[in-house]
């Protein structure tokens, strides 16, 4: 689990909340640099390897985003956008995957806010984040 | 018959014997004037019956021969007939004073019967050859112009003129002249009269003309002697008193009569010979003329074969000569004929030959065409499957190839889908990483880090479109056809890939052009390969010319490039996946472009000259 931090690369006046960022992804890799990014940018920052674990993690924190791999172990990231969707239907789910044959429409339809192809184009993403945050 | 005709014969001898000793008898008596041979005859001047006697004999024997054939009981009476009319005639010859003023009336009415008859005869024959008719006209007009003159003797005689003239005893001369024309003419109408055979029966004609020869004979006579009465009257009278008183009169008479007799007998006898000779040349010269016409029919007769014992020996031989030479002609004339008729037959049958040899000459030949014909088809046909094998080799060769290939695409696909998942999390984690460095660039100042970081960034690229590009294969999706503007779909992919600085764009499309059923977004993915496959064969610049053309029904876009060209060796392969000439191509591009016109119902096919560039047509069926 990684600690949250409030270091950023755009410190946000100190009245405004913390962004919380939940990144679901069985591959460790992706959740430690997309978590450094992240953390790097300011972000609270919690990082999962299964749905399961996302879970817990949505019932303990109020995130305000959630980046979600479609292909987990446990679960498919598109049921886990439902289920989190379910517990708190204000957080911004990003769906992230590497095969290009699963339709983006399909999760924009369970709610997600975004469909990104692995490997993530970052600015793209992170205009994502910006747009939102306002 | 035989009978019958043996006692004909007999009879006949009989009375010409009979009628021959009366004769005799007075012959004899009249020359030794005794009585007792001619007291019983009824007149003083028994010479007179003579001739008559014996031409009666003559008739019988000769003249008048009576058929065999003729009904028996009439034939003696028919002589008996013949006779007493004969010697009635006669006696009114030497007994004039019982007939004092009618004795002219004999010959007068005989000939005016005669006349009439050979009128009759005349108007009944009108079958008879035209020069017979003008004789029998002539005869018939000569007996009735006798009897008519007849007549007016008569009538002369009975006028007081007549008693004027000298008395010239019993008959007058031409009483005499006229029986002895009338008896020739007479004579010769019965032998050249042919009596119609409608009037009598063939016996009864034979018969009546035999009576005709008789009694015109008869008539020669009677008129003869009243002619050499009349002759011997004259002598008499010319002869100088003093040689009658020395030899005296009787015996200068009878010497008178007897040179008269002598004449006549001789001229009677001549004529009689003479007649009998004609006849019978006449009956020969008949036969022959018949067998002439016979053997100009070709058939001889048998009745003419039969030479009569009586014919003359010349005759005979002529006959018999002619027979057979008859026969040979017309066994020659049957021989050519028949031969004539084989000649034909054979003719006929040369002419069919040679029709049936025509015909199979002429079924050779066609035939002969037929074959050339068949044999011209059979050599077309080699051809043609010959062509259809290579066509169907290649073909064959071609659906192996593509075969081949989409298994090849099919499990590279697989092989793509089941390790892209997996390439793509490091690649992610290496693209965050250099995403990270960026953001850290306040802390890393090194410009080669920087650098580095780039390349990290770009070598993701590539690996991602490779993953991409194999990825497309895994899932060639079914083209969602719809109708199409190509001139905006070309203007979209040249606006997606625009064309270097050094690369000339020239677009051909015409004003007017349908639109065409196809996947846009498939087509667009084959265009933009062809165009950046071209853009890259021309690094040193060039022309790029998109063209776009409907022919018949075909819609094609070509894309001509002017780049380095492809050699023949790898035009077969650049279908092919995984092959590229590029140094970094993946040999993916043109061989998903062909699957996915192929998809779309079409082809794509490649023309290209090493150095002068390459031509790549999509063609397509506007219907999709």
């Amino acid at each position: 689990m990684v600690e949250p931090t409030t270091q950023g690369v755009e410190p946000k006046p100190a009245q405004r909340e913390i962004t919380k960022v939940l990144i679901v992804d069985d591959d460790e890799t992706i959740r430690t640099t997309l978590g450094d990014i992240f953390r790097k940018r300011g972000y609270f920052i919690a990082a999962v390897g299964t749905a399961a674990e996302a879970l817990e993690q949505v019932k303990k924190n109020p995130f305000h985003f959630a980046v979600i791999d479609i292909h987990l172990p446990d679960m498919s990231g598109t049921e886990l956008l439902e289920q989190i969707r379910k517990i708190n239907f204000k957080i911004n789910c990003i769906m992230i995957t590497g095969h290009s044959e699963e339709k983006p429409e399909v999760s924009v339809e369970k709610g997600a806010m975004a469909h990104l192809m692995k490997p993530l184009k970052l600015d793209q993403l992170m205009a994502i984040f910006n747009r939102k945050e306002v | 018959m035989a009978k019958a005709s043996l006692f004909v014969d007999v009879l006949r001898i009989f009375c010409g014997a009979v009628i021959f000793v009366i004769a005799t008898l007075a012959l004899v008596g009249a020359t030794t004037h005794q009585p007792v041979l001619t007291s019983w005859l009824p007149n003083t001047k028994p010479m007179m019956a003579v001739p008559a006697l014996s031409f009666g004999f003559l008739s019988f024997f000769l003249w008048i021969p009576l058929q065999t054939n003729f009904q028996s009981f009439l034939k003696p009476l028919y002589k008996f007939l013949l006779s007493g009319i004969m010697v009635l005639i006669l006696m009114s010859l030497f007994r004039p004073t019982w007939f004092e003023t009618s004795g002219i009336a004999i010959p007068t009415g005989i000939g005016l019967l005669l006349g009439a008859i050979g009128l009759f005869i005349y108007c009944s024959a009108k079958t008879v050859h035209p020069n017979q008719n003008f004789l029998i006209s002539l005869l018939g007009l000569s007996v009735i112009g006798l009897g008519l003159f007849s007549l007016g003797e008569y009538i002369i005689r009975l006028s007081p003129v007549y008693a004027a003239l000298p008395a010239i005893e019993d008959i007058s001369i031409p009483s005499s002249v006229c029986l002895v024309l009338l008896g020739t003419g007479i004579n010769y109408l019965s032998l050249v009269m042919p009596v119609p055979k409608l009037l009598f029966e063939r016996t009864l004609r034979h018969s009546l003309i035999r009576i005709y020869l008789g009694v015109s004979l008869l008539l020669v006579a009677a008129g003869s002697f009243f002619s050499v009465q009349m002759i011997h009257r004259l002598i008499f009278q010319m002869v100088p008193q003093e040689i009658v008183s020395s030899l005296g009169s009787t015996i200068l008479s009878n010497l008178i009569h007897l040179i008269l007799l002598g004449v006549s007998v001789g001229v009677v006898f001549v004529v009689l010979v003479g007649m009998y000779l004609s006849s019978r040349f006449k009956r020969s010269f008949e036969e022959l003329k018949t067998l002439a016409y016979q053997i100009e029919k070709g058939q001889i007769s048998p009745s003419l074969e039969i030479i009569e014992a009586n014919e003359w020996e010349e005759l005979k031989d002529v006959k018999g000569s002619l027979i057979h030479v008859g026969r040979n002609l017309i066994e020659a004339r049957q021989n050519l004929e028949s031969k004539l008729k084989e000649l034909e037959t054979t003719g006929a049958e040369l002419r069919d030959s040679q029709k049936i040899a025509l015909s199979l000459l002429e079924d050779t030949e066609n035939a002969n065409r037929q074959l050339e014909e068949a044999k011209g088809a059979l050599q077309q046909l080699n051809l043609t499957l010959e062509t259809k094998v290579e066509e169907r080799t290649r073909e064959l060769k071609l659906a192996q190839e593509k075969l081949v290939r989409t298994e090849k695409l099919a499990a590279l696909g697989q092989l793509a889908s089941a390790v892209a998942h997996e390439i793509r999390n490091p690649l992610t984690g290496l693209t965050n990483s250099a995403y990270f460095l960026k953001l850290c660039e306040d802390e890393i100042k090194s410009m080669e880090v920087k650098k580095h970081v780039e390349l990290i960034n770009k070598q993701v690229g590539n690996i991602d479109q490779i993953i991409s590009n194999l990825l497309e294969f895994a899932r060639v999706k079914e083209p969602e056809k719809k109708e199409t503007d190509v001139r905006g779909l070309i203007q979209s992919v040249i606006e997606k890939f625009p064309p270097p600085s050094n690369v000339r764009l020239l677009l051909e499309t015409p004003s007017k052009i349908p639109t065409i059923k196809v996947d846009p977004f498939q087509m667009g993915q084959v265009l933009g390969n062809l165009m950046t496959n071209a853009y890259q064969a021309m690094a040193k610049g060039g022309e790029l010319k998109i063209a776009a053309e409907d022919k018949s029904g075909v819609f094609s876009i070509t894309c001509q490039d002017t780049g380095s060209g492809i050699t023949s060796e790898n035009l077969t392969k650049i279908f092919e996946p995984l092959f590229s000439t590029k140094p970094k191509g993946t040999g993916l591009g043109l061989a998903i472009c062909k699957q996915l016109v192929e998809k779309q119902g079409g082809t794509l096919e490649v023309e290209s000259t090493p150095g002068k560039g390459s031509r790549f047509i999509v063609k397509l069926s506007r219907g999709g």
